[in-house]
């Protein structure tokens, strides 16, 4: 029944981490069990609540639905640990405590992802569309919105 | 005690929003070690019927797993609130289905769940009786045949007369959905037996001591042998106040058994189907008005559908109940409340705790009878406004700190409502418009704290300790779950002691150093907690001024004719170790209450609001775009304005989800149909209207600073105004939430019918 484990060698917020887990796990349990990064939150385990949000490559992803295995050496990997030590995580941080964007904390590490996404991506789309994919049962998301846009306001008269 | 302010009224940071927004703070699942057992109940597959046993696979491999039975509980088979009729563990009726027969702990969950495969409930099924559609119909057609679990009667004046004097009764049915809590961090608790028997309960919850009782009660122990630790809490909303006392309950057992730490954590789909709801709401209602305005009479039937045992809903009812006759001086009410029993998961607490339910029938309500007369709404509603010396439904005579009418000034003019309306009237003339708008408006209030004598029962303590190097650890029970209390309670601290606020310690309770300071409920964390920890910031000062005979001012203590600092006093004051105060609530004297008649000062204090919606419906499709609210609320004192404006703008959301979006239904039998994010559809950022958040202040006196009760209150008056606000555009009134496309398509067809 147990499934075969795989071997991964990736960067993990900057950090090149060889992890072993079994062949059918979720990115979500290898971040938080094996390299125990509990910051990425399992909110439903079915890709609705962004709870798990984390970058992949590039991309804003939902950890609970990515299988890990499918993750080749070299993968970059960012989580909520890792937005928090970058100039643009770090300024979304202080704008999120200065509109009050952080209630119960639950959702907090992956709306911190997916705004960090969106500030260094910088999509054709406003602050309130790239954080659709991400609930929050506590803020009413007003002051997660302003904190978000008032960070790439910053960054844009920072140049 | 006069005291200056300096922190309470400022929006200083939350202490715990670092650490959240970094991803390092550690929620139970965060914590519990990798070894730990995993547990879950074994449910009935039925929602009504008898239970026979458990039917066990024998080719299933029992020596990997740890089962628990009814007859293994050493203490009492209850899970104890208001009543004991509810089992910890089903013996011979089933009344829900999911109800538990059985536990089982294994060492991973690939086990557990095989043995939850292995091991099923054997129950005779019988024909179960639930949704609010079937609690509708019985009321209708012969309200004797419903089971009550409780039930009242709140009566001003002679209802009779009252609606006797009418130029006109309009009447009207308003239903409600149950509402999934859907805080983002599902269920869980964890127990870890300890060497002398006693037992280490910690998890996600609301309320430490009203686990601490329900898992000594089953497990025979002395309630002070059950350590109840609080974790961080990923959300709440009433939906842990009573439910994890339950499975705390159950982790215990799992533990007791298997020596072991054991977790029972929800995953989303077994909280969603498992866990209380909001009661969902009959209410049949009939107001007497004179051809003026003056509202004569309120004839109300309240009933919620409690579910399968009593838990929470005889106090929800009696929220409810006295909140429904709104913020208006009516000379004749009567409300009949009744909590019926149905074979659903019992129905809990949940922000508002039966007050919106009541609110948004008669604020909807209250629209239809201003039309009936042709009046405008806002005027009715002014007209009969509660103001200082009159009278609520239960006979309180308001005396103080009464601010609805500010609060619907402020509203009218944020919005610029008269303008407005005439803007969204002409908007709606154009035919070729794809959306029609519409405006509504809705005035709503909340009492703080438990209702009648619920605070004197309570008898809340909190303590507070004052260590050599001069900082402060309040001592209390009441829990962060997103809230700010931890915040909160330190600015009321820090400004009653004259210390910094980095000087003041809050952490997340255990029962094993902390007084019982009552649960954190009912909007009392600041209004009656936070008092207290005034009271003991004054005790602590008074101690130490008698301890070194000396008297505190603003730069330390005079000392003789010396000054010393604060840390110099502390650090005398606490030769011999920390100094401990302690202190007991009170209610302010002169509140009266009759449990028996529901009648008499029903809270200390309300706080009020007022509210207006505006909307766009989409007129092929009946899709509804909320696009701004203006909300402003009298909370008495704000301590800190940037966490009180989070709690309103968060309510506001959950409440436009229950108006327009949530909905649970029942199979027939008796199955949850909406148990997934997929199904259950909670506001996303785009569902979300701009929000105009406002406060006006008309502090109590009886609160720390002036400050009144808030985290409810905005739950209370958005889906009448978004109902209204609709009525408004289509001209067709849903009195059922959730809003849904569907029943305001279904309203519009049958107003062109009558047409
Ligand atoms: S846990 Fe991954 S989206 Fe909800
Ligand atoms: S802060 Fe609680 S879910 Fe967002």
């Amino acid at each position: 029944m147990l499934s075969p484990m795989v071997e991964r060698s990736w960067h993990v917020n900057g950090t090149l981490a060889t992890v072993a887990f079994a062949a059918d796990a979720r990115l979500l349990d290898v971040l938080r069990d094996t390299l125990a990064m509990t910051g990425a939150k399992e909110g439903c385990g079915e890709g609705e609540c962004g709870a798990c949000s984390v970058v992949v490559d590039g991309e804003l992803r939902v950890s609970c639905l990515q299988l890990a295995a499918a993750l080749p050496d070299g993968t970059t990997i960012t989580t909520a640990e890792g937005v928090v030590h970058s100039t643009t995580g770090e300024r979304l941080r202080r704008m999120m405590l200065d509109r009050g964007g952080v209630q119960c904390g639950f959702c907090t590490p992956g709306m911190m992802v997916a705004a960090w996404w969106y500030l260094e991506t910088k999509p054709p789309i406003d602050a309130r569309t790239a954080l659709a994919g991400n609930l929050c049962r506590c803020t009413g998301y007003q002051s997660i919105c302003e904190a978000v846009e008032a960070a790439a306001n910053a960054e844009e008269r920072m140049g | 005690m006069a005291t200056a302010s300096r922190y309470s009224g400022q929006s200083v940071s939350r202490v715990d929003s670092l650490g959240k927004a970094g991803g390092a703070t550690r929620y139970v699942r965060d914590l519990v070690a990798a070894d730990a057992w995993v547990g879950a109940a074994i449910r009935s597959p039925v929602a009504a019927g008898r239970v026979r046993g458990l039917r066990v696979d024998p080719a299933f491999d029992r020596s990997r797993i740890v089962l628990v039975e009814p007859h293994e509980i050493p203490g009492e088979n209850t899970i104890a609130f208001i009543q004991r009729d509810m089992p910890c563990l089903a013996t011979s009726e089933v009344r829900y289905l999911g109800e538990p027969v059985a536990l089982v702990a294994a060492p991973d969950r690939e086990t557990l769940a095989a043995a939850l495969a292995a091991i099923t409930a054997d129950v005779e099924p019988q024909t179960p009786f639930v949704g609010i559609d079937a609690v509708a119909e019985a009321m209708r057609r012969d309200p004797a045949s419903l089971h009550d679990l409780y039930a009242l009667t709140i009566s001003k004046g002679d209802v009779t007369r009252g609606l006797a004097e009418a130029d006109a009764i309009v009447e009207g049915e308003y239903l409600t959905a149950p509402q999934e809590h859907a805080y983002l961090e599902p269920q869980a608790m964890a127990a870890t037996p300890r060497p002398d028997g006693s037992l280490r309960i910690f998890g996600s919850l609301q309320c430490p001591y009203y686990v601490q009782p329900s898992v000594a009660l089953a497990l025979g122990l002395e309630p002070q042998r059950v350590i109840v630790e609080q974790c961080a809490t990923g959300g709440a909303f009433g939906g842990k106040e009573d439910f994890p006392s339950i499975i705390a309950t159950y982790a215990a057992l799992l533990a007791r058994k298997s020596g072991r730490t054991v977790i029972i954590d929800f995953d989303r789909q077994v909280d969603m189907a498992m866990t209380t709801k909001r009661h969902a709401s009959y209410t049949r209602l009939s107001v007497g008005v004179t051809r003026d305005g003056v509202i004569t009479a309120i004839d109300a039937d309240f009933t919620i559908d409690g579910g399968a045992y009593v838990t929470l809903s005889p106090v929800v009812l009696s929220r409810g109940s006295i909140h429904l006759a709104g913020p208006y001086r009516t000379p004749h009410v009567q409300v009949r409340g009744r909590a019926v029993r149905t074979n659903a998961m019992p129905a809990g607490a949940f922000r508002g705790f039966g007050a919106p339910q009541a609110i948004f029938a008669i604020e909807s309500h209250l629209d239809r009878v201003a039309h009936a007369i042709g009046m405008d709404p806002l005027l009715l509603r002014r007209r009969n406004l509660l103001r200082i010396g009159d009278t609520t439904a239960t006979g309180q005579t308001l005396t103080d700190s009464v601010a609805i009418e500010a609060c619907f000034d402020a509203v009218v003019e944020r919005s610029d409502f008269d303008a407005r309306r005439a803007r969204v009237q002409a908007q709606r003339r154009d035919d070729a418009a794809r959306s029609a708008s519409g405006l509504g408006f809705a005035l709503f209030w909340h009492g703080g704290g438990f209702t009648g004598s619920g605070e004197k029962k309570l008898a809340s303590r909190c303590a507070m300790s004052l260590d050599r190097d001069g900082s402060v650890t309040i001592l209390a029970a009441n829990t962060e779950f997103g809230q700010g209390a931890q915040t909160t309670l330190p600015q009321i601290a820090a400004d009653a002691l004259r210390v910094p606020l980095d000087r003041v310690r809050y952490p997340l309770p255990n029962t094993a150093h902390v007084p019982n300071s009552g649960p954190t409920v009912a909007s009392r964390t600041t209004m009656v907690v936070g008092k207290l920890v005034e009271l003991c910031a004054y005790a602590l000062v008074r101690d130490i001024e008698q301890r070194l005979g000396a008297t505190r001012h603003d730069d330390g203590f005079a000392l003789g004719d010396q000054v010393i600092t604060w840390y110099d006093a502390a650090a005398r004051a606490c030769l011999d170790g920390p100094i401990r105060v302690e202190q007991q609530y009170q209610l302010p004297p002169g509140l009266h209450w009759d449990d028996d008649q529901h009648r008499g000062d029903a809270y200390p204090a309300y706080s009020w609001g007022a509210i207006a919606a505006e909307v766009e419906v989409d007129r092929a499709t009946s899709d509804v775009a909320c696009t701004h609210v203006w909300c402003t609320v009298d909370i008495g004192t704000v301590i800190n304005p940037r966490e009180a404006r989070g709690q309103v703008e968060g309510a506001l959301a959950q409440a436009l989800g229950w108006a327009l979006l949530e909905q649970v239904s029942y199979t027939p039998e008796g199955r949850v149909r909406e148990d997934r994010f997929q199904t259950y559809i909670i506001p996303t950022t785009s569902d979300m209207p701009r929000m105009d958040v406002t406060f006006v202040e008309a502090p109590w006196h009886g609160g720390p600073f002036g400050a009144k009760g808030l985290g409810e209150l905005p739950m209370n008056g958005l889906a009448p105004a978004l109902h209204n606000a609709i009525r408004d555009a289509v001209e067709a009134a849903v009195a059922r939430l959730p809003m849904s496309p569907e029943r305001i398509d279904a309203a519009r067809h049958a107003a062109r019918r009558s047409r």
